[in-house]
């Protein structure tokens, strides 16, 4: 499990720091692959549950997601970079910053239950998803960041032990791949009409 | 009685996807809204409490809202059928697209009927996400910039607002143990859970419910959205479904210790009601106002549920009169916004000199749900004051009364500019009866809330007031 958990947090940190988006996005497919193999480990009984959920999950989160972000790289032409409102350098400083205060958060407050590092890990993605969303420029970043705080919230979950009846938890997928799907087809659409992929010009509507 | 509430929607998709012509997708949804509503009437009326399986569960607090749903939604869909007709007519839209409008909205309101009767929480969260994702091709329906904009934002937002709920949902489970996440088992066992959890459970809930909701300062989303989508998608996305973000909140409410919790709702019912009252004064687009005013009212309700005791019924009762009068004014809106061809309020004007249909319901409306004597809200805005004086909230109280003053003056004034004023930039057609007609029913409603509650009405809130109140 914890050999797990650290590759998961590797992966996440690679994915905040790296500048191309071909290889963010085969980190996240990674990540669902690992992602997968926790509910064998968390409650490995009944099996047919564990397989059918990380079944569900690598269909989600590393063969759909991952799907749908390349489909829309290479639709949209867009620079392989990843344009980010701050220099890389601060942008591994900062997820360093918050990946200590997930640590101590955890300690402080005994968030974690029987699995500590699962929980701080899964903190630490939250928060590593939420800063590339409000840091990165272009819309297809915005994505990954989503994608790497659901992870992280996956992750979180699954370490404090807190398990639902298999059609919520089989619903709780459904949305992540529709959520990703429709913000896959609006980044095509917004992609035509505006012929640019910058959020930072996504400002007609205000007060 | 649950399977045939959510086959209603399920078969308007159905009917909308074979329909020929627009006007068959219409009268499809119109006629499962119908169904929705007489459904939610007989289980609204019927004592028992309807169940389908552990995880689906209709109880009263349930039915009232479901009945919100579902009798806005039937109103929404008759003026739909008027105000698509006019944008055909005008070529703003195809007929495809009028289609794809029926298919998500049936959707849409599958996904509130499945929130309204969840009774696991985590089977309420799907749920509540849900209805992020099948409304979001509603704003965006016309396929033009800013549209997509108001969806990318919705979207991405409302998504990791819900997020954050379901970190609560998490803690939620981390408390409980080996109880269920259900909204009836949680409060029995509200003594035994953690309380460290539950804080931090229900901070979590609030947050993220609150985003979807609305509340500010989470709320920058919101104007956006209920500005782009249109007309009758507005009424639904301002008039109900920010009522389904609030019952997420409320069926954990019992397991909460409410020293806990109400400071914190009154601090984000306050800032939601002084948000919107500073910047309501800067608004040029009417539907823009009227969205600032959905997050003024939802402060409102917040801020009633925090303040507690004579204020919880009162801030249910705001519930029922905030969709009353914010669904007539953005059906009203819509009609107008096709009439005039612009959505900027200073091109909107003397409209009480050519159609007096309209100037009446534009102003009531604007009466309505300013909270103005006459019309319902006057009763819950007024409960919940006298609930925070004798609370001893005396000076929230105060400032609730000040900004509402504030926002009272502002309405009027873009009102009145509206309604009255000299010129008429061009000629309004007669009215067009499937618009205006949902309008009138809806404005007799909120009069009618206003000169008598009734007293079935009154005694189902003062006993749903206990089923929400704190631990």
């Amino acid at each position: 499990m914890n050999t797990i958990t650290i590759l998961l947090l590797l992966l996440g940190f690679h994915i905040a720091v790296t500048e191309r988006i071909p290889t963010a996005i085969r980190s996240l497919a990674a990540q669902g692959a690992l992602l997968a193999l926790l509910p064998f480990l968390a409650s490995p009984r009944p099996l047919w549950r564990a397989a059918a959920l990380g079944f569900a999950t690598v269909a989600v989160k590393s063969v759909a997601i991952p799907a749908i972000l390349t489909h829309a790289v290479s639709r949209l032409e867009i620079k392989r970079e990843t344009e980010s409102l701050v220099s890389t350098k601060t942008s591994v400083l900062l997820t360093g910053v918050l990946s200590l205060s997930a640590f101590v958060a955890c300690a402080r407050f005994g968030l974690s239950g029987q699995d500590q590092l699962g929980a701080a890990a899964g903190l630490t993605l939250l928060f590593s998803g939420l800063l590339m969303m409000t840091t990165r420029v272009k819309a297809i970043t915005q994505v990954i960041g989503f994608v790497v705080l659901e992870n992280g919230i996956f992750l979180f979950g699954a370490s404090s032990g807190s398990e639902f009846t298999l059609p919520i938890e089989l619903g709780i997928f459904l949305d992540l791949f529709v959520a990703v799907f429709l913000m896959g087809i609006l980044m095509l659409k917004i992609q035509r009409t505006f012929t640019h992929m910058d959020v930072r010009k996504i400002h007609t509507l205000k007060d | 009685m649950i399977p045939l509430l959510l086959l209603s929607p399920v078969a308007g998709v159905i009917l909308a996807l074979l329909a020929r012509a627009p006007w068959q997708a219409a009268l499809g949804t119109a006629a499962c809204a119908a169904g929705l509503l007489s459904g939610a009437v007989i289980q609204g009326m019927s004592p028992r409490v309807a169940a389908w399986g552990d995880l689906l569960r209709l109880d009263e607090l349930g039915s009232y809202f479901l009945l919100i749903v579902a009798g806005i939604h039937f109103l929404c869909s008759v003026s739909a059928y008027g105000y698509f007709r006019r944008e055909l007519e005008g070529g703003h839209i195809g007929p495809a697209k009028v289609r794809m409008y029926h298919v998500w909205t049936n959707l849409f309101v599958l996904s509130m009927v499945v929130v309204v009767c969840s009774h696991h929480l985590a089977l309420q969260w799907v749920a509540v996400e849900a209805t992020t994702l099948f409304s979001a091709p509603l704003i965006y329906l016309h396929g033009d910039r800013r549209g997509m904009e108001a969806a990318w934002k919705y979207l991405l937002i409302c998504s990791v607002g819900i997020a954050f709920a379901f970190l609560g949902i998490i803690f939620l489970s981390r408390a409980a143990g080996d109880i269920p996440l259900t909204y009836t088992a949680l409060p029995l066992a509200a003594k035994r859970l953690d309380p460290r959890f539950l804080r931090l459970a229900f901070l979590f809930f609030l947050v993220g419910y609150g985003t979807k909701m609305g509340l500010a300062p989470m709320h920058t989303w919101l104007p956006d959205a209920h500005s782009q989508a249109p007309g009758p998608a507005s009424a639904m996305l301002s008039g109900v479904l920010l009522n389904c973000a609030l019952l997420s909140i409320l069926r954990v409410a019992p397991a909460i210790p409410g020293a806990y919790a109400s400071p914190l709702l009154i601090l984000f019912g306050i800032l939601s009601i002084a948000v919107p009252a500073l910047l309501v004064a800067v608004q040029r687009d009417i539907k823009r106002l009227l969205a600032f005013s959905s997050i003024e009212n939802m402060g409102i309700v917040v801020l009633g549920l925090g303040f507690g005791g004579a204020a919880r019924p009162a801030a249910l009762l705001h519930v029922l009169n905030h969709s009353v009068a914010k669904v007539l004014l953005f059906l009203v809106a819509g009609d107008l916004i096709l009439r005039f061809g612009t959505q900027k309020i200073r091109h909107i004007h003397g409209i009480l000199r050519e159609s007096p249909l309209r100037g009446v319901l534009l102003f009531g409306g604007i009466l309505a749900i300013t909270g103005s004597p006459p019309f319902g809200a006057f009763w819950s805005e007024f409960g919940i004051l006298v609930g925070g004086i004798a609370g001893g909230h005396l000076a929230v109280s105060l400032v609730y009364l000040i900004l509402l003053a504030i926002l009272f003056g502002s309405f009027l004034m873009y009102g009145s500019d509206m309604v009255f004023g000299e010129g008429v930039p061009r000629k309004l057609s007669g009215p067009e009866l499937w618009c205006l007609l949902p309008a009138c029913v809806l404005l007799l409603a909120s009069l009618w809330l206003g000169l008598h509650v009734p007293s079935g009405l009154y005694k189902t809130l003062e006993r749903l007031s206990i089923v929400v109140a704190f631990s």
